[in-house]
């Protein structure tokens, strides 16, 4: 059974604006999953319509098979949720906004004190327990909400952008958290601009732009439909003017670097030689950009689709 | 029944909220009956004397402590959920499967909760300053609902 399942969603918001085009979007059940899109692209517009803070214009979402219209209780319960920003009460301790959530969704209050040590434990913020919220970090503000969503244990964790303005420690235990949190079998849903992101952590992608999906696959298959890499050379010797070798396509940056695409058949090995023949020395070599994020810049830019792949 | 948990949550938050914020929620009505029972009570009421054997303070302890009740159990649930909205908790509620009737009992609830913990404030306030314990005991239980004040703050609300 899909975790999510969407079917020709379009959000027109009250002043006109056409946020959502008609979208299209399945996730497995136990599945991590990605939703990419630039800024503005319609993911938290997408986001609320899921968690029932907006309503669609037209189109059906359901919840492991519990239709929003129909069966929102049932849909609801299954879900939870990590907004873009922070929405819990700010004069509220971190274990009164876990107790209130957990009340909302009828959690007897025993369960949810097991819960909320288990998930404060968890996230490194049971000494901060008793600590109003607005007095927290950023990052511990993050949490507290990652934690808030777990406490009436949803099948489906939907979060918007959590890693945004957190620092790579913090970021890189919040991965593993979502890591341990989906093989634990929870359904995951991750909108992020960190492409590393995506591409480390989720099984299946989609990319939204413009409110259209214009990319839906597993991140396998994106990744394999990268034939051109990027690379930067810095050499041994100023040079005046670049290289040329057939297929590949090279820059000068500046007199001691190039930056080079090569494409898959091609291949390093081809190149180094050609580089060698000419005389130029190379004294180390990096990966330009990161390869999903080349992609992701094709997609947004081409905007060729204009609909569902 | 399966609402009950929501309800009790939303409730007990609402009279968290005012019990921790009392210096804004219980200690303005005290003082604004307490001079207004001390200047029209005390001083002007002094004067008065009885009408058909009821004395001014018979006439005025209960209607006080009515309309305290009644505009600090609308003031709570509008500045209560005014501020959810405004910082955005409201959305807490929204994800979660509670019916609306069910958020507007709990908040109702709430104002209940503070406009008789206000009334209970302003009648004790009333004993201090009048030191007529049994009468006002007698109008509070008994016939505060028979008070003309009250019929005249009824229809005002
Ligand atoms: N309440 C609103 N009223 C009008 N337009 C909105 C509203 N909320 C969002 N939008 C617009 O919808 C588009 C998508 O926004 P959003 O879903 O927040 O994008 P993002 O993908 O960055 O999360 C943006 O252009 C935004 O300006
Ligand atoms: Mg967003």
């Amino acid at each position: 059974m899909n975790a999510l399942s969407i079917r020709n969603l379009r959000k027109t918001y009250a002043n006109g604006f056409e946020a959502l085009k008609g979208i299209n979007l399945d996730v497995e059940a136990g599945d991590f999953f990605a939703l990419l899109g630039p800024n503005g692209a319609g993911k938290s517009t997408a986001i609320s319509i899921i968690s029932s803070l907006t309503n669609q214009t037209s189109g059906t979402v359901s919840i492991f098979g519990h239709d929003l219209k129909k069966q929102r209780n049932q849909a609801k319960t299954c879900l939870g949720l990590v907004p873009q920003e922070v929405n819990f009460n700010q004069f509220d301790t971190v274990m009164a906004i876990l107790l209130n959530q957990a009340g909302y969704y009828g959690t007897p209050k025993k369960l949810a004190l097991e819960r909320a040590e288990y998930y404060l434990k968890h996230m490194d913020l049971w000494d901060k327990r008793h600590t109003v919220s607005r007095r927290l970090s950023g990052g511990m503000k993050r949490r507290v909400m990652i934690a808030r969503a777990m406490i009436h244990a949803p099948k489906l964790l939907i979060l918007d952008e959590p890693t945004a303005g957190v620092d790579i420690e913090i970021r890189r235990s919040m991965w593993k958290m979502m890591q341990e949190v989906n093989q634990q079998g929870t359904t995951i849903i991750l909108t992020t601009h960190y492409l590393e992101e995506a591409e480390s952590l989720c099984r299946n992608i989609a990319i939204i732009d413009q409110g259209l999906i214009v990319e839906h696959s597993s991140m396998a298959d994106l990744l394999a439909r990268l034939h051109i890499d990027h690379f930067v050379l810095d050499l041994q010797h100023p040079l005046t003017v670049a290289p040329t070798i057939a297929g590949c396509h090279i820059d000068l940056t500046d007199s001691k670097t190039l930056s080079v695409s090569v494409p898959k058949e091609i291949g390093l090995n081809h190149l180094f030689s050609e580089l060698t023949q000419q005389n130029i020395q190379v004294a180390s070599l990096k990966n330009r950009t990161n390869r999903l994020e080349q992609l992701f810049m094709d997609l947004v830019e081409a905007k060729t689709t204009g609909g569902q792949p | 029944m399966s609402y009950w948990i929501p309800f009790k949550t939303i409730l007990v938050k609402e009279i968290y909220r005012f019990v921790r914020i009392w210096p804004q929620t219980l200690l303005p009505p005290a003082i604004t009956t307490a001079l207004y029972f001390l200047i029209f009570g005390k001083l002007i009421g002094s004067r008065i004397g009885t009408i058909n054997g009821a004395s001014y303070m018979d006439y005025i302890v209960p209607g006080v402590i009515l309309m305290s009740v009644i505009s600090h159990s609308y003031a709570n649930v509008v500045s209560s959920f005014y501020s959810t909205k405004f910082q955005r908790h409201i959305e807490e509620l929204l994800v979660a499967p509670v019916p609306n009737w069910v958020i507007l009992s709990g908040y109702v609830f709430g104002g209940i909760m503070r406009g008789l913990l206000v009334g209970l404030v302003v009648a004790v306030i009333a004993m201090i300053v009048f030191r007529d314990y049994h009468s006002i005991a007698k109008h509070c239980l008994g016939n505060c609902a028979h008070d003309r004040n009250v019929v005249f703050i009824s229809r005002f609300y």
